[in-house]
């Protein structure tokens, strides 16, 4: 899996990383292996709704947001971008 | 007895407002009953009111007998979070409806502590005036010595005129000469625009400069205890859910937004654009951001503070852009320049105009000159290519002084392209004369539906919607989960509801941005209106009120003669869609889509409000 950092994210963790999954996982999964493993990555370990994570980081794949709860696959490329609403 | 006149006093409000009448130069207060507030609040729903009953069809936007007004809500003056802000009122310009434009600062908090809750303006000046408002009354005088200067050169003088704690609703050169998409430049201890639908033009016809207002009378609170400790309860909730959006703006959300094909793009025919990655809230982060800057009792503090130190905008200091003005300025001219976009931001500032309709009126042009519609002798030489940075600032100057192309710029797209001709409508993006703001129909259908039905054109603001189809979440509106942004199924329900919350908020009148992160929902907008005003009116009669101030906005614009054949979306959101393989975008059925909607909030289908829904509003009588 490719993870692919924008804004003030590619600043701290890089512009992108390869990650290797083991098993079947979400993204409530991979926001965990991000916040614990990747010098340089905020931690937003145990952020338990959408909402409340969507406050700080979003993840996107192939145009859509993740949600917490869904499948991430191995073969997935990730944006990790900031969250925004315009004004 | 209604609660809010125990002992005579009038929670949450003054009572009164103030009406001038420039040809007589007359000066009155008047008293509004107490059944207006509760049917309207405040805000552009006492302004819709006024607007209503006191002009016809026949007003024209630009004549003496056109009202400019600036409303406050209940919540203005109080603790409640981002409630620094005003609301301004008037038939458009531009549009020739319903005109409205929200801002934020210091103006209105320093209004209503002048002890009242609203102004209304008719008629116009024998020479340039504007209006000094404090406790003891108003004042007309005389502005001569700054007709022709910038909003913040004339912002100084006035306060040096007036009191130097004061804020200043100024026009620029731009409004002085009746240019459409002229704003209102507020300025006080930071500067933030009423830019939408011409508000600025407005005060020019009615030789009225500025507004100044200082006092101190506080806001009557019901239960100030209760809403102290709410307030302090919800906080740090507040500051954690907000912090990435208070660190890096709205700009931050240019490259999320283009990622997501959200951000328009060469004048919303493009799909991908690198130069978003340059221009981004992070990018004026490391480089020009000094500091942050807030509205008066804003927590989240989203503005920006920008000085430019080298090159050839060096010494630039003021207000940054924010993300509508890259969206447009930026994505649709295709202007990877984020220094001169922080020039044409300030120019816009100075000379009071709107960033979102000057950026996408550009980008208009820009594609007029690719096709050969505009050339060279059209722009005085300059070429109108994308990306060109030299030629935006160039099209500001010009409108902003009515000089060549500049006087068919400051028309708006609309106008524009129907005085050059040569189809040019068919590339103009526009519903009803406005501009949209950065926020593309074909990434979020509540978007669709928001450009097509709200009050004042393209207005993404009404309805708030797309953070919605995104991560946000309000169970008390019937949305517990975010929406698919391209379900059709409840797609039309979702965006009543959010109209008419956003509308309730503008009648309030509190900061769209309280919602980011959840931070704030509309059970503890019920609670803090109940608090202040000392009434206890339930979550339905609350969004009631919301709906009715909707509505009748409707019923302004459809006796001006609006109907469904308005309610259209531009032909580039219903032809051309983006084109990635990493977008997913669609092209929305906005006839579905309107299908529902008016059978939703009772309009017919041609989309009149109908009896009944009038009844049950309220508005019957109207």
């Amino acid at each position: 899996m490719v993870i692919r950092f924008y804004g003030p994210f590619r600043k701290t963790a890089g512009d992108q990383i390869d990650i290797e999954l083991q098993g079947e996982a979400t993204l409530r999964d991979l926001v965990e292996m991000l916040s614990n493993r990747i010098d340089g990555f905020p931690s937003y370990s145990g952020r338990t709704t959408d909402t409340n994570l969507a406050a700080h980081v979003m993840f996107i794949r192939k145009g859509n947001f993740l949600k917490l709860d869904q499948r991430v696959e191995k073969s997935d490329i990730i944006d990790v971008v900031l969250p925004a609403t315009g004004g | 007895m209604d609660t809010n006149l125990r002992s005579g006093t009038m929670f949450g409000y003054h009572g009164k407002i103030l009406r001038v009448d420039l040809t007589e130069r007359k000066v009155e207060v008047q008293q509004l009953p107490p059944e207006v507030y509760d049917a309207y609040f405040g805000g552009s729903g006492i302004g819709a009111k006024i607007l209503y009953e006191e002009t016809t069809p026949e007003t024209d936007p630009l004549r003496p007998d056109n009202l400019l007004m600036a409303f406050t809500g209940p919540y203005t003056g109080t603790p409640v979070p981002s409630s620094g802000r005003h609301h301004m009122i008037a038939r458009s310009p531009l549009t020739g409806i319903f005109g409205e434009a929200n801002v934020g600062g210091s103006w209105g908090v320093h209004f209503k502590k002048t002890g009242h809750d609203g102004i209304v303006v008719k008629g116009k000046a024998d020479h340039p005036v504007y209006l000094w408002i404090h406790e003891d009354g108003v004042e007309i005088r005389d502005a001569r010595p700054i007709w022709g200067k910038d909003a913040f050169e004339s912002a100084e003088w006035l306060k040096s005129q007036t009191s130097k704690k004061a804020s200043a609703a100024v026009i620029g050169p731009a409004g002085e000469r009746l240019a459409k998409i002229a704003s209102v430049t507020h300025v006080g201890t930071i500067a933030r625009a009423a830019a939408r639908t011409g508000m600025g033009a407005v005060m020019g016809s009615k030789n009225l400069k500025a507004m100044v207002a200082y006092g101190k009378k506080p806001t009557p609170i019901a239960d100030p205890s209760a809403l102290n400790a709410d307030i302090k309860a919800l906080m740090p909730h507040i500051k954690e859910v907000t912090a990435g959006f208070s660190k890096f703006g709205t700009s931050g959300g240019v490259e999320n937004y283009e990622k997501i094909g959200n951000l328009p793009i060469q004048n919303w025919k493009g799909s991908r654009w690198d130069g978003a990655k340059k221009i981004t809230g992070s990018v004026l982060h490391d480089t020009f951001l000094k500091g942050r800057s807030a509205c008066l009792g804003c927590p989240i503090a989203c503005g920006r503070h920008i000085r430019i130190d080298e090159g050839p905008y060096a010494g630039l200091e003021g207000e940054g852009p924010e993300y509508e003005t890259l969206g447009t300025m930026g994505g649709e001219c295709m202007i990877d320049d984020l220094a001169v976009i922080c020039k044409a931001n300030d120019l816009c500032n100075r000379y009071g105009l709107d960033t979102i309709s000057m950026g996408a009126v550009t980008a208009f042009a820009m594609e007029a000159w690719e096709k050969g519609i505009i050339t060279a002798a059209d722009t005085d030489g300059i070429e109108l290519t994308w990306g060109n940075g030299d030629a935006l600032l160039a099209m500001i100057e010009k409108t902003a002084k009515g000089e060549g192309i500049g006087n068919l710029l400051g028309e708006g797209s609309k106008r524009m392209a129907e005085a050059l001709g040569h189809n040019a409508i068919e590339f103009a993006v526009q519903v009803k004369g406005l501009e949209p703001s950065a926020h593309d129909p074909r990434r979020f259908f509540s978007q669709a539906i928001s450009y097509a039905t709200s009050g004042r054109g393209a207005c993404h603001n009404v309805s708030w919607s797309h953070p919605y189809e995104m991560a946000l979440t309000m169970p008390e509106l019937g949305i517990p989960e975010p929406q698919d942004p391209y379900q059709l199924e409840d797609k039309s329900r979702m965006t009543i509801a959010l109209q008419d919350f956003m509308t309730l908020q503008d009648t309030l009148v509190i900061c769209r941005f309280v919602q980011n992160g959840k931070a704030v929902n509309v059970t503890n907008m019920l609670n803090w209106y109940n608090m202040i005003t000392g009434k206890t009116i339930t979550l339905e009669a609350f969004m009631r009120t919301g709906d009715r101030v909707f509505t009748l906005k409707r019923l302004y614009n459809t006796r001006l003669g609006i109907s469904r054949k308005d309610d259209f979306l531009p032909p580039r959101f219903q032809t051309l869609n983006r084109k990635d393989p990493e977008l997913t975008n669609q092209l929305p059925p906005i006839g579905r889509l309107l299908n529902d909607y008016y059978e939703i909030r009772k309009w017919n289908e041609e989309g009149i409000p109908t009896p009944g829904k009038l009844a049950e509003l309220g508005l019957e009588n109207l």
